[in-house]
């Protein structure tokens, strides 16, 4: 038994304690041993020099329950026989004493897959079996098995098996066949199997048959049709330049080479996670489960990417990757994913455009601050297609700061929704804390909060973040200092920032924007 | 029996034979119309053969091959879904009862289990076990487009074989010699078949369906310009389309906009021409694909294809298809005016 060290532990000490349970449930991942254990245990338990925590696999029982052919260890597939007809026979024989063997066992396989009939067929027999009968009912869906079923039986949870244990079996295995291996091909195999220790194997096998009694990183790639790690490295090299064109012809590439896109695009996937993990880490090692010369190229790559920017590529991709299931076009479909992720005129996605408004607003201030009011300056390439944007963001209009730094109270407050969502990406907790203080006095270039009474618990943290506030106002285009004040009343809602506040001299302004965004978005005020 | 294309696979089952590790289960998976089945008999043939070639392959005149060429060998047996239908759990039972015998004649009994993805879940449950631990002289082989469509339990109990699309050049090159098309329809239809060998072969045979073909684009490419009574009445043309045709149209949309697409990013960069020849799907009308690329932004394109992807997923769902084509073209026709 490889990686279930628990599940192990479980039965020896019910073998030795003499508590073995009369009905038990496996459940787990395929490949990860559940009917391996379950004939173990019905060696463990019948065995001759037994019942002993570990079987001898030399005496005769032993020997007839590997090979099947044992006459009280009865394997079912509960997959093809999975009626009602079936579950009767079972019950039938289950009543019998066994033959030669302590223990008569029914090892009942995918059990998932029996009828309701048969499940209900079984309830009385696996509550109260016949003396020295036992089952064992193996499934890789836990959740299809009624509750009735599952709470007569001990449930013991297969897991994964960890790469590293995956990988140490495959080095036993090839060490015992003769096969030459490279570390990182063995690395490659467990995390392509996922676990499942059938699948490691099985893989080994077939690079095994393929390569000459060797298995290396080459011969895999081809075998499996991967995406390999330099396409990988090559694509997001590729995106962090922004050249689609690049990129198309990459991806033409592959589609000629025959690689399953759908694979590819899970390995970005992928791939995308480890550069995250490495920005937001610091580099944690094992978090990332490659081998060490992926590591470094991923290292090397995470310099290019902000982590902000690899959120949105993560969800662009998962989103790709729907679409796969549902559409054949797959070469289409990555093709959209990259050009959304190249092109940043084609990225429609909120945060994106949130952006472009904001430059769109600001070069909009510029120009009605310039000779010509009105907004004629923009350039029609830059055209935003979210009419509801227009309606949505007329609030956070941002001025930018005047060049003489000395800035009203007035001024602050039509910039602090922007100011406040920039905070609030920085540093949550923060932003949450200034968000509902009052803005008291900019005086000095010294911005002075007031925090009302019930709220004196947000001024100590404020306090206590004062730096960091002042540089991230300093970051947004304010570098102000930060005083806190108590202060009486409660903030009144009109001068709560998430209304935004629009007095009377700005109206004038305001309608000029409204009316150049409804004519740039070609939409209507409503 | 002419496998075209495939050398990868070809290469690697010849490289399973020589060294004769057979394993029990193999999967069979590429894109639709590249010779997965053909290439799973012909594995078939080469296991049985009596004397087969110093290659591996099946030497097609001992006496299996020929009961293979006629269909009449015993113990080579396919399993398909029934028109329309899914593979059943019966069909399922029936492969596990002739698994208690050994096979009629030769070394092997293999079962080619072809659309392996249509098995039902109790289906395909039920040869977990068969293709875990078969009988010494069973081997399986399913077909399925997708290795991710299969159920994961029965993906770690085979061996993938991965077929390739069919490269144009080949599909070409095969219509050319086998159809006698002229050069110039050989190049249109084996661009128009992406790599499917046999959506290739029945284009050929079917020059009605290239003229429709022609026609829809040409609808498609003024499509901005229509008034809506005409898209509409288009709409209804399209509502009359088949399910497989409808599917069909779609892909030419997709396609069609893809291109452009293409077309409008090479316009923005300086990449040469001849990379841009080989990535378009439909390269012989440049022409057309420019004057298309100046009447759109590159963010109307992308919703476009957004709006595709998304009806091709609502058709697939099983909604109302003229509404959905319907919203769609007057969708389509929106963008254009940014409305």
């Amino acid at each position: 038994m490889y990686g279930q060290p628990h599940a192990v532990r479980v039965l020896q000490n019910a073998i030795k304690g003499e508590r073995v349970a009369h009905a038990y449930l496996f459940a787990g991942p395929r490949g990860t041993g559940k009917t391996s254990a379950a004939r173990i245990l019905a060696k463990a338990l019948n065995c001759k020099k037994g019942p002993a925590p570990d079987p001898c696999n030399q005496c005769e029982i032993c020997l007839r329950i590997t090979s099947g052919t044992g006459l009280d260890v009865t394997e079912i597939d509960a997959a093809s026989n999975r009626g009602i007809d079936e579950i009767r026979a079972l019950r039938e024989n289950a009543r019998f004493a066994p033959s030669e063997c302590r223990y008569k066992l029914y090892i009942i396989d995918e059990v998932h897959m029996l009828t309701p009939e048969a499940f209900n067929a079984l309830l009385k027999t696996l509550e109260e079996p016949p003396a020295q009968t036992l089952f064992i009912l193996a499934t890789t869906e836990a959740g299809k098995v009624p509750h009735t079923i599952a709470s007569r039986c001990q449930r013991l949870d297969f897991r994964r098996i960890p790469i590293n244990e995956i990988v140490a079996r495959l080095r036993e295995i090839a060490a015992e066949e003769g096969i030459e291996c490279e570390e990182d091909a063995l690395g490659m195999v467990a995390r392509k199997a996922d676990g499942s220790l059938r699948d490691a194997v099985s893989l080994l096998d077939q690079v095994t048959s393929f390569g000459q009694n060797r298995v290396d990183i080459e011969g895999l790639n081809l075998l499996l049709g991967l995406a390999e790690n330099v396409a990988v490295t090559e694509f997001m090299d590729v995106i962090a330049e922004k050249k689609p064109s690049h990129a198309l012809e990459l991806i033409n590439r592959l589609y000629g080479e025959g690689k399953d896109l759908q694979s590819f695009l899970r390995a970005v996937t992928e791939h995308v996670r480890d550069i995250l993990v490495v920005i937001t880490c610091n580099g944690a090692r094992h978090l990332v489960e490659k081998p060490e010369a992926a590591f470094l190229q991923i290292s090397a790559q995470a310099t290019k990417f902000k982590a902000a920017e690899l959120m949105h590529a993560l969800k662009i991709l998962q989103e790709a990757g729907q679409e796969m299931r549902w559409n054949p076009q797959h070469r289409i479909i990555l093709e959209m994913a990259v050009l959304a992720l190249t092109h940043p005129a084609a990225d429609v996605s909120l945060p994106a455009l949130k952006q472009r408004v904001s430059e769109l607003e600001r070069r909009l201030n510029a120009a009605l601050q310039g000779l010509h009011p009105g907004g004629q300056a923009q350039e029609p390439g830059e055209k935003p297609q979210a009419p509801g944007a227009s309606g949505r963001d007329r609030g956070a209009v941002q001025e930018p700061p005047p060049k003489s730094f000395s800035p009203t109270l007035a001024e602050f407050e039509t910039a602090w929704p922007t100011v406040l969502m920039e905070i609030k990406e920085a540093d949550m907790p923060l932003g949450t804390y200034v968000k509902d203080c009052l803005l008291v006095n900019v005086e000095d270039g010294l911005l002075t909060l007031g925090f009302p009474p019930d709220r004196s618990a947000h001024k100590e943290r404020v306090l206590q973040m004062k730096d960091l506030l002042s540089s991230l106002l300093g970051n947004a285009g304010w570098p102000l200092g930060v005083r806190c004040v108590n202060v009486e009343a409660p903030p009144a809602p009109a001068q709560s920032p998430d209304t935004g506040s629009e007095d009377g001299e700005e109206s004038l302004q305001e309608a000029e924007l409204k009316e150049a965004f409804v004519r740039e978005f070609n939409g209507e005020v409503v | 029996m002419k496998i075209i294309g495939q050398e990868k696979a070809l290469r690697r089952l010849r490289d399973i034979l020589s060294k004769g590790r057979i394993s029990h289960a193999y999967l069979f998976s590429g894109p639709e119309g590249v010779g997965k089945k053909l290439l799973a008999f012909w594995f078939a043939r080469a296991l049985l053969c009596l004397a087969p070639n110093p290659d591996h392959s099946p030497c097609l005149s001992c006496r299996s091959c020929r009961k293979a060429d006629s269909g009449n060998h015993p113990d080579i047996s396919l399993v398909a879904p029934s028109e329309g239908s899914a593979i059943k759990i019966d069909q399922m039972r029936h492969l596990k009862h002739n698994a208690n015998f050994r096979p009629f004649e030769g070394r092997h009994r293999i079962t080619v289990i072809d659309r392996a993805h249509r098995m039902t879940d109790a289906a395909a449950n039920s040869i977990l076990k068969l293709l875990e631990e078969p009988p010494a002289a069973d081997i399986f082989i399913l077909i399925c487009p997708d290795p991710s469509l299969l159920l994961p339990t029965i993906l770690s109990r085979c061996q993938v074989v991965q077929c390739t699309p069919v490269s144009r050049d080949l599909i070409e090159a095969f219509l050319f010699e086998e159809f006698g098309l002229s050069a110039e329809q050989a190049r249109v239809v084996a661009s128009l078949s992406e790599g499917n060998l046999k959506k290739g072969c029945l284009l050929a045979k079917d020059p009605e369906s290239l003229q429709m073909r022609e026609e829809f684009l040409s609808f498609v490419e003024t499509l901005p310009a229509e008034g809506l009574s005409q898209v509409l009445s288009q709409a209804q043309n399209l509502e009359r389309w088949n399910e497989k045709l409808g599917r069909e149209r779609m892909d030419l949309l997709l396609r069609w906009f893809r291109d452009i697409l293409v077309v409008k990013e090479w316009q923005q960069s300086s990449d040469s021409q001849a990379s841009l020849e080989k990535i378009l799907f439909q390269p012989e009308r440049l022409t057309q694909l420019r004057e298309a690329a100046l009447q759109w932004t590159t963010i109307q394109l992308q919703q476009i294809l957004s709006l595709l992807f998304f009806s091709v997923k609502a058709l697939e769902q099983h909604a109302n298809p003229k509404l959905v084509v319907e919203t769609m073209l007057l969708k389509m026709r929106g963008t254009r005016y940014g409305g």
